[in-house]
């Protein structure tokens, strides 16, 4: 093509496509709908969240700055997640947990109030492990186990 | 897009008429469906030199065989 | 493995005007890991601004989390192409295509082999939706013609499929292929994430890499 046609032709393709979104292929992550969750189960979730946060930390023995570091997201971020009941994560401190603790993305999502899930079994597990945890400084047997079992929920693809 | 060369292919007239057929069939040059056969042989060539085997499926039967390559 | 590379014509929105970029004919690990270490922050800070704006989940850019050098094990592949364009020194864009096993779907054309877009993307910073500014401009048009005439070397007279991210309005990703592309889509061919199927018949390709009035 002559380079007068082809500048034309970018020129004239630059017009059209003006900035767009272009991208193709698998997208990766299974379809999420927007947050909806209400009541026992919005709760349910929001207190399973920061607690599997919380236990996942103390069964690594890491304090809250190492746990930061070696999951590359805010101190301050972790900070408000462990204590602040009414603080939502972000959607790459999100990213990066399930990357860390090597859990499902879209679950880890739910949890964090970031988005639902239609999966009645796992809504159910995440009250449960809700109402088995509480804040305590060090994991007991039955909290151990509560944890493990959660952990096999979450990461089930 | 990558340079070329050229050769002479002297074929049977029974090689040249199925060369035809999947010319027509594929809506595809006879240089392009030859060019895509040796590529398709390369990508077959390379996994059973790994010790691969290569199998056709019936679908309907749900049958395997292994096809021979030389 | 990758070939000399050619220089080819490239809007630079900036400047409002065409400039010489380069296109990788087959792209190297190195490429691939410097593109995805100068595109994923960028990426994920883009999207995460647009969440912090309000803007939901369901119309955000549902490609944040790709990983081009998951793709590193299909370089030098004969079945697969990969092809960047390359400006000011970084990647503006990247096609992965499939050369073997896609068959045409449209009825006119069905049976027939093409190229298959396996994964096509633009740097954020030429996004709109991500930079208000975009950098260059036309960079999906260019790698769409890079598959085209892909397609139309390896004798499948233009035609090319892909699998499209969600999006009908202006700017997102099913209005550039029908509009901007040419393409038309297939319902009955969306994939199991739900992605409309675009294909492009060999006389809507020649009329896209023509360009003018149509």
């Amino acid at each position: 093509m002559r380079r007068n046609e082809e500048d034309a032709w970018i020129i004239q393709m630059a017009a059209e496509e003006d900035g767009a979104f272009i991208a193709a292929g698998h997208m990766g992550i299974p379809p999420i709908e927007t947050a909806s969750l209400v009541g026992t189960d919005a709760l349910a979730a929001r207190v399973s969240f920061v607690r599997f946060v919380e236990l996942a930390r103390l069964k690594l023995r890491l304090s809250k700055e190492q746990f930061a570091a070696r999951a590359r997201i805010p101190l301050e971020e972790l900070v408000c997640i462990e204590e602040d009941d009414v603080f939502t994560p972000t959607l790459r401190t999100v990213h990066y947990l399930a990357q860390f603790l090597k859990v499902s993305h879209p679950k880890l999502l739910s949890l964090a109030g970031l988005a639902s899930m239609k999966d009645v079994g796992f809504n159910s597990a995440a009250v449960k492990f809700a109402a088995k945890s509480e804040p305590i400084r060090q994991l007991t047997k039955e909290e151990q186990e509560a944890f493990d079992e959660f952990v096999k929920v979450l990461s089930d693809r | 897009m990558a340079e070329k060369r050229t050769m002479t292919l002297n074929l049977t007239d029974d090689e040249m008429t199925s060369l035809e057929t999947l010319s027509t069939r594929y809506d595809m040059t006879k240089t392009a469906i030859i060019r895509k056969a040796l590529r398709m042989y390369q990508v077959i060539d390379e996994r059973l030199q790994r010790g691969d085997k290569l199998f056709l499926e019936d679908e309907i039967e749900k049958k395997k065989s292994e096809l021979l390559v030389l | 493995m990758s070939d000399t590379p050619i220089t080819i014509r490239f809007y630079d929105s900036l400047k409002g005007e065409p400039v010489d970029a380069l296109l990788h004919v087959g792209l190297t690990e190195d490429q691939i890991r410097a593109a995805q270490a100068d595109w994923e922050p960028i990426r994920k800070q883009g999207i995460e601004t647009l969440h912090r704006q309000g803007v939901g989940l369901e119309a955000l850019p549902k490609h944040w989390g790709w990983d081009w050098t998951r793709k590193i094990s299909r370089l030098g592949s004969k079945v697969f192409g990969f092809y960047g364009i390359e400006c000011a020194g970084q990647m503006q864009g990247m096609i992965e295509v499939a050369k073997e096993g896609y068959l045409a779907k449209l009825p006119a054309q069905r049976g027939k082999p093409l190229i298959y877009v396996r994964y096509i993307e633009t740097a954020p910073w030429n996004i709109k939706l991500l930079e208000p500014k975009p950098r260059y401009g036309g960079v999906g048009a260019r790698l769409i013609r890079v598959a085209t005439e892909l397609s139309l070397d390896e004798g499948y007279k233009g035609r090319v499929g892909l699998h499209s991210l969600p999006g009908r309005n202006k700017g997102e990703p099913e209005w550039f292929y029908e509009n901007t592309c040419k393409m038309q889509p297939i319902e009955e061919e969306r994939d199991g994430e739900g992605l409309l199927y675009f294909e492009i018949t060999p006389e809507k390709a020649t009329e896209f890499l023509k360009g003018g009035t149509s």
